[in-house]
């Protein structure tokens, strides 16, 4: 065997976990979602009852009441969650960033949230959310707001406290990130600018604005599609009620799948998503160019 | 080289191969074989199955049982479902309500019990009752246990408030009942009433007076226009926007159990079922020092019958793809008629007909059981359940889909988004649609 021959059966072989993991529990599962996103399957019945139906589950879908509520949750979700969560982080690692007592303590408590487990963070904001007897609508009440929202107990305001609980997770993750780019913009430029005459708005709109946008337009993208993503909130909190407020694809995917047992319809919805993903991230990307410091 | 490596193998291969090599010669007679079965049930050994299990070895002690246990809810079930399907692992499981077996008959994941039941010469009306669920005339599973569901009354608000607890009653008088006994004013408020608010069980002021399928009408359409559904609705809904029962718009962010708000004295009468009584005397987990009336459900209209909405419930059935249905079908027969017994300990009441009731109210509630409950009642409402008319459930087209449908429209008009008129054709159109399309 050829030395050049032997290097490469040697590279593959240590490549192989990690492919063969890579091939058998991502892409297989992802061409597998796609083939019976065209049958009826229902997995209980094994996999001879698969009958293809063609593009009916697709037809099915945009039809779907549940599901075009849950498209447009998502959408609100998504505006909502994400800029805020990337504007408030950016003020919060600039606070940070100064000489500020205690800085290690404020930034760990930014970043707790971000690594509590979903559940726990659920059930104690569910419990602060009680419209009657939680903390939140007390506070509110004492400070003479006769009549607060009622918080999860309400279509019209249950979105927007799932919303709140979600950027308060995803502050201390774009906070930390930000620190960091924070720290690698060199103090050199700050005091140039300085001796330019340059005012303190002026020296953030110029030098670290700029040179932060890498980190900016990598969050916008992560957090976009985690924010597409969000089911864990959802299912411990409101169970994507109540009517359906608070609903979302992944969401419905589940529901379909393992509640309706229409694993067809729910992979069909399942790549709506990735289509909207990909189309969202796509035109983030073509757009970099114009706007992101390169 | 290759010659040493190549009789390794071979002595390997042969020392492998002895235990699986076929033991002894087939047993004959009334001898059964060695297996090892695995039981799934919601419980844990600790909770009471392993008891029925050391009972059931009593007899059979060549046949071991493995417990496993599953939660009583979507993922719980889909694991069930799941693990029947590539049908490894599970033997005997409990499925529970007949809408669950009639889903898993369907979809080929139950074994056809029939030519062991008439082997045995199992008589299934005198053993169990009649009217068990079966498919194209065959019994895929067997009833267990049983569910009741009444009313619980606080004791102590009751005599407060001057008020006995009746025999039989209308739904208004239960909702004065309500208005009576609801006292106290902010974190000190006590509601009159606490509906079960899962699975649309608070319909059942309405459908216990339907003999047969509550939801279909004779020719298989939705029945949910029908204007017994559309009064228990509109009362159910003037209940709570009048303050006399706990309110399904504060259920949704404070997810407390109609059980938890009764037994934490928040509210005076809970509608439930039988399996509230076997937390009475976990005085740790739910201290309260009231003691607890029974009233059977409240009928729509004077003279209406009371039908059963309970009725069989927990139905054993066996893995279609099991690999010991001999052993399988032991221990499923055993748990249907004297096993049955060990499910008190887990708040079920046994199907069996040959039950020895002296011994429950002792067993669930030791010496000094008119502490925690009214005997009579208890045994005239709960236990006695067999006894009063039942419900027959045999149709289920759509059935997972309707449920949900009705879930929905009642959630829309509970928070006010859509009226009652409007709810109503909506679960009926819905309906009917699911209906066709299950076709």
């Amino acid at each position: 065997m050829k030395q050049r021959t032997r290097d490469a059966v040697a590279g593959y072989l240590f490549l192989a976990p990690s492919l063969i993991g890579f091939l058998v529990f991502l892409v297989f599962p992802i061409l597998f979602s796609l083939v019976i996103s065209f049958t009826d399957w229902d997995m209980v019945s094994g996999f001879g009852q698969m009958n293809f139906i063609g593009v009916q589950n697709y037809v099915d879908m945009m039809q779907d009441a549940s599901v075009k509520k849950a498209l447009e949750n998502n959408v609100i979700f998504a505006v909502s969650t994400v800029p805020t969560t990337v504007i408030l982080a950016m003020f919060l690692a600039i606070l940070l960033n100064d000489k500020v007592y205690f800085k290690g303590f404020y930034r760990m408590a930014c970043f707790v949230p971000y690594i509590t487990s979903i559940t726990a963070v659920s059930v104690v904001w569910l419990a602060m959310f009680n419209p009657s007897s939680g903390p939140i609508n007390e506070i509110l009440r004492s400070i003479g707001i006769a009549n607060p929202p009622r918080w999860i107990s309400s279509p019209q305001t249950a979105l927007l406290s799932i919303i709140i609980v979600s950027v308060w997770m995803g502050l201390g993750y774009c906070m930390v990130l930000y620190l960091a780019a924070l720290q690698n913009i060199p103090a050199s430029y700050y005091e140039a600018a300085q001796i330019d005459g340059a005012e303190g708005f002026q020296r953030f709109r110029y030098i670290t604005l700029p040179l932060l946008s890498p980190t900016t337009f990598m969050l916008l993208i992560t957090r976009l599609i985690t924010s597409f993503e969000v089911f864990g909130l959802i299912s411990v909190m409101t169970g994507g009620g109540p009517v359906k407020s608070t609903t979302v694809l992944v969401y419905e995917i589940y529901t379909q799948s393992f509640q309706y047992y229409r694993f067809g319809y729910a992979s069909a919805i399942a790549w709506l998503l990735f289509a909207i993903i990909f189309a969202v991230t796509a035109v983030q990307w073509i757009a970099q160019k114009k706007w992101v410091f390169q | 080289m290759s010659k040493r490596i190549l009789s390794l193998l071979l002595t390997m291969t042969l020392l492998l191969s002895i235990p699986v090599l076929p033991a002894s010669a087939q047993e004959e007679g009334e001898e059964v074989e060695a297996a090892t079965i695995y039981l799934w049930t919601a419980w844990t050994p600790e909770a009471g199955i392993q008891e029925m299990i050391d009972r059931f070895n009593e007899i059979y002690p060549q046949i071991e049982v493995i417990p496993v246990q599953f939660s009583n809810n979507t993922d719980g079930n889909l694991k069930v479902d799941t693990t029947l399907a590539m049908g490894t692992g599970i033997d005997v499981v409990f499925n529970f309500g007949v809408d669950r077996v009639d889903a898993r008959a369907n979809a080929g994941l139950m074994l056809d019990l029939t030519p062991y039941i008439e082997r045995d010469q199992f008589d299934v009306a005198d053993q169990l009752g009649e009217n068990i669920y079966t498919k194209d005339g065959q019994y895929y599973s067997l009833p267990a246990t049983s569910n009741a569901y009444c009313v619980f009354l606080n004791k102590t608000m009751l005599e407060e408030a001057g008020l006995e607890t009746p025999t039989s009653w209308t739904i208004d008088e239960y909702y004065e009942y309500a208005r009576q006994l609801t006292h106290g004013e902010g974190d000190e408020k006590v509601y009159g009433s606490d509906s079960l608010r899962v699975l649309n069980q608070w319909l059942f002021m309405a459908t216990n007076t339907f003999a047969r399928n509550p939801w279909y009408t004779e020719d298989g359409r939705s029945n949910l226009g029908h204007e017994y559904f559309a009064r228990a609705l509109r009362l159910h809904q003037e209940a709570e926007l009048e303050g006399i029962q706990y309110p399904y718009t504060e259920y949704v962010s404070s997810k407390i159990s109609t059980q938890d708000n009764f037994l934490n004295g928040k509210a005076a009468m809970a509608i439930y079922g039988n399996s509230l009584a076997r937390n009475l005397t976990d005085l740790e987990k739910y201290p309260h020092d009231f003691a607890v009336e029974v009233a059977p459900l409240p009928v729509m209209q004077e003279g209406d019958t009371n039908y059963n909405v309970g009725g069989y419930y927990g139905y054993l059935g066996i893995n279609a793809k099991t690999q010991e249905p001999e052993a399988s079908w032991l221990l499923l027969k055993f748990l249907v008629t004297e096993g049955s017994y060990g499910f008190l300990n887990v708040g079920h009441i046994p199907t069996w007909r040959y039950t020895q009731w002296d011994n429950v109210v002792n067993d669930m509630f030791g010496e000094n059981a008119e502490q925690f409950i009214n005997v009579d009642q208890f045994k005239q409402v709960i236990l006695n359940q067999a006894n009063m008319p039942q419900q027959v459930l045999d149709e289920f087209t759509a059935y997972t889909e309707i449920t949900n449908i009705i879930a929905e429209e009642f959630e829309a008009y509970a928070f006010g988004i859509s009226d009652l008129e409007t709810t109503l054709q909506n679960v009926v159109n819905r309906s009917n649609e699911a209906i066709d399309a299950a076709q």
